[in-house]
């Protein structure tokens, strides 16, 4: 039946993959930054067009580089899997001149302020939501003021997981390994609790990663590639570790995964391929663990009723792993799904925080906030912490994470 | 993932066969690397303009018939064109977007150099003429947007005029649009677009319009306007004193990206899976039958169906490859007609018929390809990707993507009963 | 000195618009003579236009040819300080590779020593570490000061020099007959494209029109016996090197790599073509084959690089003996003056040499025109700036950080040099691109059409970049033709011209349209054909389809 084998695919994984893009601009059509923002250049000429003069002189790499939210749906777009955006984000980490400020540092690490914060709650989420805090914020730090920064989680999750769970989890036969991330561990934790209790529902006892720090994507985003690249090998290696005990890695977060998987490789240059595919998000595997039979989902509540608006976040578009959390959700009996068409949220990870992108990122949001006004659900349910923060902020709506909607279905 | 019909390739032809199938109850997912060609179209669609001689098609159904037997008009048999072509309007209309035209005769459509082709069916707010290139109108306005340069005007306005109209220009600005001006590249018909899906910049607009207005019967303006509907066109329309027309711009295609919008949206409303950034890079054979696909982005999930269809493209779409001495169809390694020696890939004239572009998948009588001639009978290959037919000298590819998915999904249908 | 009379005489007719004709008549301009140049087709249409940008240390000539050599190590320094915006000080490497002579490297080193040539053997791997792209197998390495030159930018910056000076220089314009009176000539007969004859006269009439040299002596009634070596040269989609890479052999097949501005170049073949055929620069496959085989040697990566094209040009060389491909022969300046030789009084050829040594060239064709005219003015040319490289204010590279509206800006400042201050791109509109690929500003292009004389498509291409990147041509070629005609209002012309210009593009992609490249022509087609129906606009006969260049 078959010829012989041939991969003529190899070449979109050279070097010289913008090698490929035909000039269509039909990434263009899909940049929600060029579109509100004539200073950026669009992906194209951020991306391919402008790689070419920056292989002659770094020179050319400018400033408006910053203003790519690193969406990747140029990525999605592109007809030719040229990697626009991941040429966008390495030129912009590798050609720098600038020093980060405080902003950058503080908005980027999510793990040490998140620390801080969490032994000094509730006096941090009140002197955060003070004016006066705002103020100082917007005008020395340049975090908009408008913006309601994430409050901080009394009780981190890693705290809760060894005070409420750690001890059950080895009851179970089959186990989990769970990357929580640094919003739920600080910020949010329900998303994460939701998870274990999920899990152990069906049937899986979950272990926490050994020493998990910040996936150092926020470190990226801010222009601070030797950061991320030392938390990067840090995870791997601490997720090596875990994997040699218990070989599936599961996370809730779209971006910490996406970053783990994607940009561990294709923006920093680190080999990943051994970790990359045990990292998945639980949605996924549970839906997968359903479709081969291996899994049947515990009845729900019998008067569940929930009509849901699926946001369907940048980083899951481009992992194409939407399909995953919202067929599972379609598995909820009771649950109503309506499919918001994607666009992205304009909050891009930290990019909506700061007091230059704040306009900028609620007009990139807009047309996805009123698609939400119009979809009249009971929850927004998206798999990113950070498209909650915003649409929250910017819509009022609640916004639950897929696996929080399980939880509360299968409640008893 | 268990399907009904995988189609890899999310273009018309693609989505042409995904809603067919759907409509049908079918569950369908269409699984594209990317965005499609229809992101450089003109605003028509075009079933048959040119004979092999180069003499214009006035009555496609019936010229069809002396295409060679290599055509797909021909392979699938041109009583299938005559009957798929009406249901090829009627599924646009379901999708919400209005086409004027017949298969009966051509009318012609106006190129962005003012260069009139012939066409099947063009969306309703387009400049057309009818098959004598007579207009409803002679003294047009012809308006241009500041800064905008992807609508060549003093071309256009040149080839208007060759056309038999008389042609007043106006160049317009408004605030709304001034601010995308600032852009060094991407002031572009999307872009322009998104501007003007505001009701405030339309309103804008009309003014100036209608202030630029003296003795002209009818506005043409650049196609910038409605990117997923047409509502803010009709608007304009309803603001300005005089009928006023589309004329298509350089790439990308602002009715293109409505056309992907619509029919994507009406695929994904009757219960299609439509997966974005999904090359597929594999398919997975259960004797001479294809079991599953696997997916770049997804290399761990089979994704298994009863039918494949391949809707691919051809080598700007990737459904073909030129390696540096032979022609390639990457997923499958299906049989593909094209000739051997790159020498003979290419005419040395640029405008002469370029041999490459005929070049495609070979097929039997039911557009099932075959690997070393072994037909794979689970697997239609359909649109751009088949051989035998030229976007270019025969004007034809549009009709072949929307005829060949008709065909192929019908065909699904039937043996699935 | 005589003066000449009226508008159509002229101390001196320079025939041919490529490098040496243009370096002469800027050097006769500064001399102070009233200069007419002829060209057949535009600037740098010949082999000017038609060359890898090789800004040679001599290095490559160092053991066949040491006194050439070290002419051309005396010229790259002069040019290094004339004609600072057409250069880019890469440096040169000379790799041996697994199969090479070691041996021979040392010769080459010696030689190059002996002929005033900084070359320096380098270990491998501060090979590797200077040029990553280099092949990593490398047995050996030499450092030269070889460099990048832009042949367009070098030609165009000579006629503005000679324009600003008082030559005037005509283009489309071919030479069909020489007039004489006696035993000396006199004057021409050009005749445009249209058919339409004039008459000029002179006392000195200079023959640098390169291979057709042959031809335009025969004009004159004298033999100059060319021999015309043709190179065959493919053009990458970006840079994968930033130093030339050179193999360090006896010169052959494929072995020079040099970085251009955006893209790399890659050659050439040496092949000796009848003279019938010295007007055909198709490219074929055999000859596209053998250079990528070749190239992928000296630079693997190259095997996974889109090709945008293939061009040839035929060398100039002045016929010795019967060598097969012209490789042995000199490339010597040869300085004919057919007084002497033929006494055919005030008829001069200059050919033979290099781009690299044009400026010698015309140095010594115009003391020999001056001297015929009895003119004592010292040649300039060597200490003076050519336009664009007048000295300027230096740009700190440390604190600048640069504007996103600036990057068409920084790019044009690459091409035009302190001429730069010509191009008004104040307003937002004027920095709108044209050419996304090779980033030509609106402002870019005006600054063409009205001080360049840009009036077509290829006369814009060769003055500004615009339509020779990846796309070649995809939008610019559109948006440049109806700027055009809303300037000049001659639409039809430009309507034409887009459609010459297209197919004199597809000619170099022809060769190489597998790929990418084959995709990206189609995408091409069915954006001018398809879409815009420029396929069915009058086609240009063959005849005058303008021949494909870099």
């Amino acid at each position: 039946m078959s010829k012989a084998t041939h991969n003529f695919f190899i070449s979109s994984i050279s070097d010289n993959n913008f090698e490929q893009c035909l000039k269509c601009s039909i990434c263009t059509v899909y940049c929600p930054v060029s579109a509100v923002e004539p200073l950026f250049p669009g992906p194209k000429q951020a991306g391919p067009d402008g790689e070419r003069y920056r292989l002659k002189n770094p020179r050319f790499t400018d400033d408006s580089l910053k203003l790519c939210l690193n969406c990747k749906r140029c990525e999605v777009a592109c007809p030719h899997d040229v990697r626009i955006g991941d040429i966008i984000q390495r030129a912009r980490l590798q050609n720098s001149k600038h020093k980060p400020g405080i902003r950058a540092r503080l908005l980027a690490s999510t793990d040490l302020v998140g620390k801080i914060a969490t032994r000094l709650t509730p006096a941090f989420n009140t002197i955060l939501s003070l004016k006066t805090t705002k103020e100082y914020k917007h005008r020395m730090l340049g975090i908009d003021r408008h913006f309601a920064f994430p409050t901080y989680a009394r009780v981190t999750f890693e705290k809760w997981f060894e005070k409420n769970a750690a001890k059950k989890q080895s009851g179970f036969s089959q186990q989990v390994a769970y990357f929580h991330g640094c919003h739920v561990n600080y910020n949010d934790t329900a998303p994460g609790i939701a998870f274990v209790n999920v899990m152990n529902k069906l049937g899986f006892g979950v272990t926490l990663i050994n020493d998990e720090k910040c996936c150092g994507n926020p470190f990226m985003a801010n222009g601070m590639p030797q950061k991320a690249l030392k938390l990067a090998f840090h995870n791997l290696n601490q997720l090596r570790l875990t994997s040699q005990q218990v070989p599936i890695v599961l996370t809730t977060s779209s971006t910490c995964t996406f970053t783990i998987r994607d940009e561990y490789n294709f923006v920093l240059g680190l080999d990943n391929h051994d970790v990359r595919d045990k990292i998945s998000l639980a949605t996924r595997f549970i839906y997968k663990k359903i479709e081969d039979g291996e899994l049947i989902l515990p009845p729900v509540k019998p008067d569940f009723k929930l009509r849901i608006a699926y946001h369907s976040a940048c980083h899951m578009e481009k992992l194409g792993w939407s399909f995953y959390s919202s067929s599972l959700l379609r598995m909820i009996p009771g649950v109503q799904l309506i499919m918001l068409d994607s666009l992205c949220c304009g909050m891009a990870g930290t990019y909506g925080f700061k007091t230059e992108n704040y306009r900028r990122s609620l007009k990139i949001g807009e047309p996805l906030f009123q698609a939400i006004r119009e979809a009249e659900a009971d929850v927004v349910v998206t798999d990113c912490e950070m498209c909650k923060q915003q649409i929250e902020a910017a819509t009022g709506a609640r916004v639950l994470h897929p696996i929080e909607v399980l939880a509360m279905a299968l409640d008893d | 993932m268990k399907f009904n019909t995988i189609i890899i390739g999310g273009g018309l032809s693609g989505l042409t066969a995904g809603i067919t199938l759907a409509e049908q109850g079918q569950r369908v997912a269409i699984l594209a690397t990317g965005q499609s060609r229809l992101h450089f179209t003109s605003g028509s669609l075009e079933l048959l303009g040119y004979n092999p001689d180069g003499s214009v098609v006035t009555a496609p159904l019936q010229e069809c018939e002396s295409l060679p037997a290599s055509h797909p008009y021909q392979v699938i048999g041109t009583q299938a064109l005559r009957q798929f072509a009406p249901h090829a309007q009627e599924l646009l209309a379901a999708a919400g977007i209005k086409v004027r035209g017949n298969a009966e005769a051509n009318h012609y459509r106006i190129s962005p150099l003012g260069i009139p082709k012939p066409a099947w069916l063009t969306l309703d707010d387009y400049i057309t003429a009818d098959s004598q290139l007579s207009f409803p109108f002679r003294r047009v306005l012809l308006v241009s947007i500041a800064g905008y340069i992807d609508f060549p005007i003093a071309l256009l306005r040149h080839g208007l005029q060759q056309c038999g109209l008389e042609c007043n220009v106006a160049e317009v600005r408004t605030p709304a649009i001034e601010n995308l001006r600032t852009s060094q590249t991407e002031m572009r018909a999307t872009n322009i677009a998104r501007i003007l899906s505001e009701q405030a910049a339309i309103d804008q607009l009309s003014v100036e319009i209608n202030r630029a207005i003296s003795g002209e019967e009818a506005i043409l303006i650049p196609a910038v306007i409605g990117i997923a509907d047409d509502n803010n066109l009709k608007y304009l329309r309803r603001m300005v004193t005089r009928p006023l027309f589309c004329v298509s711009t350089l790439p990308p295609a602002v009715t293109g990206v409505r056309l992907q919008t619509r029919l994507r949206k009406r695929f994904l409303n009757l219960g299609g899976t439509f997966m974005l950034g999904s090359t597929v890079r594999k398919a997975n054979f259960s004797a001479d039958r294809i079991a599953s696909v696997t997916a770049s982005n997804l290399p761990d999930q089979k994704l298994s169906a009863d039918n494949f269809i391949l809707a691919t493209g051809s080598f700007m779409g990737n459904g073909l490859v030129a390696t540096q001495d032979s022609i390639i169809e990457p997923i499958m390694n299906l049989d593909v007609d094209a000739t051997q020696g790159r020498d003979s890939w290419t005419s040395p004239r640029l405008n002469d018929p370029q041999p490459y572009m005929e070049f495609g998948v070979h097929t039997d009588s039911s557009l099932h390809p075959a690997i070393n001639g072994h037909i794979v009978p689970n697997l239609w290959a359909i649109g751009a990707v088949l051989s035998g037919h030229n976007p270019i000298s025969l004007a034809d590819s549009t009709g072949v993507d929307m005829i060949t998915a008709l065909f192929a999904a019908n065909d699904i249908i039937s043996h699935n009963i | 000195m005589s003066n000449p009379r009226n508008n159509n005489s002229f101390h001196v007719i320079v025939i041919g618009g490529g490098i040496t004709g243009t370096g002469v008549a800027r050097d006769c301009a500064l001399r102070g003579l009233k200069v007419l140049l002829i060209e057949r087709y535009d600037i740098t249409h010949g082999a000017t236009g038609r060359n890898h940008g090789l800004m040679h240390s001599g290095a490559r000539y160092a053991v066949s040819d040491p006194a050439n050599a070290a002419e051309c190590m005396a010229e790259n320094l002069i040019l290094r300080r004339i004609a600072r915006h057409c250069v880019e000080e890469t440096d040169g490497l000379f790799i041996s590779l697994p199969g090479d002579d070691l041996n021979y490297q040392h010769r080459f080193a010696d030689a190059c020593v002996g002929a005033g040539i900084n070359a320096e053997i380098i270990s491998t791997r501060e090979a590797i570490a200077l040029e990553p792209a280099v092949n990593p197998n490398l047995i050996g390495a030499v450092r030269v000061p070889d460099a990048a030159i832009d042949p367009f930018r070098l030609t165009l910056a000579n006629v503005l020099d000679a324009e600003a000076h008082g030559a005037t220089i005509l283009t489309h314009h071919a030479v069909t007959r020489i007039l004489t009176s006696g035993s000396a000539t006199v004057g021409v007969v050009a005749t445009d494209e249209n058919g339409n004859r004039a008459e000029f006269h002179a006392p000195v009439i200079v023959n640098a029109a390169g291979i057709w040299g042959q031809h335009i002596a025969q004009l004159a009634g004298v033999t100059l016996n060319m021999f015309p070596a043709r190179g065959a040269l493919l053009i990458f989609g970006h840079r994968v090197n930033n130093m030339v890479i050179n193999r360090c052999r006896k010169p052959s097949n494929g072995d020079i790599l040099v970085p251009d501005d955006i893209v790399c170049v890659l050659g050439t073949t040496s092949d000796r073509v009848p003279l019938t055929e010295i007007d055909n620069t198709h490219v074929t496959n055999h000859e596209v084959d053998l250079l990528l085989s070749e190239g992928v040697k000296l630079v693997p990566r190259l095997a996974s690089t889109r090709i945008l094209r293939a061009y040839a040009g035929i060398r100039p060389l002045v016929a010795a003996d019967s060598a097969a491909t012209g490789r042995d022969i000199s490339r010597g300046i040869v300085c004919i003056d057919h007084a002497l030789r033929d006494g055919l009084e005030g008829f001069i050829t200059i050919t033979g040499g290099k781009m690299m040594t044009y400026r010698l060239m015309a140095q010594q064709a115009t003391d020999l025109v001056c001297k015929k005219l009895g003119s004592k003015a010292r040649c300039t040319t060597a200490d003076t700036p050519l336009p664009g490289s007048e000295p300027g204010p230096e740009t700190n590279e440390e604190d600048e950080l640069l504007q996103p509206v600036s990057f068409a800006h920084r790019a044009a400042e690459g091409r035009h040099g302190s001429r730069i201050d010509m191009i008004h791109d104040e307003r937002p509109e004027q920095r709108a691109l044209v050419c996304e690929c090779e980033h030509v500003s609106t402002a870019e292009v005006d600054y063409a059409i009205s001080q360049l004389r840009a009036s077509s498509l290829a006369r814009l291409r060769r003055r500004t970049r615009l339509g020779m990147g990846t796309c070649q041509g995809k939008m610019c070629a559109c948006r440049a033709a109806a700027m055009m005609a809303q300037r000049d209002g001659k639409p039809e012309q430009h309507i034409a011209d887009l459609n010459t210009f297209l197919s004199e593009r597809w000619k170099g992609i022809r060769p190489v349209a597998w790929g990418a490249t084959l995709s990206e022509a189609q995408l091409s087609a069915l954006t001018y054909q398809a879409l815009c129906g420029t396929n069915l606009i009058s086609s240009p006969t063959p005849s005058t389809l303008p021949q494909n260049e870099v």
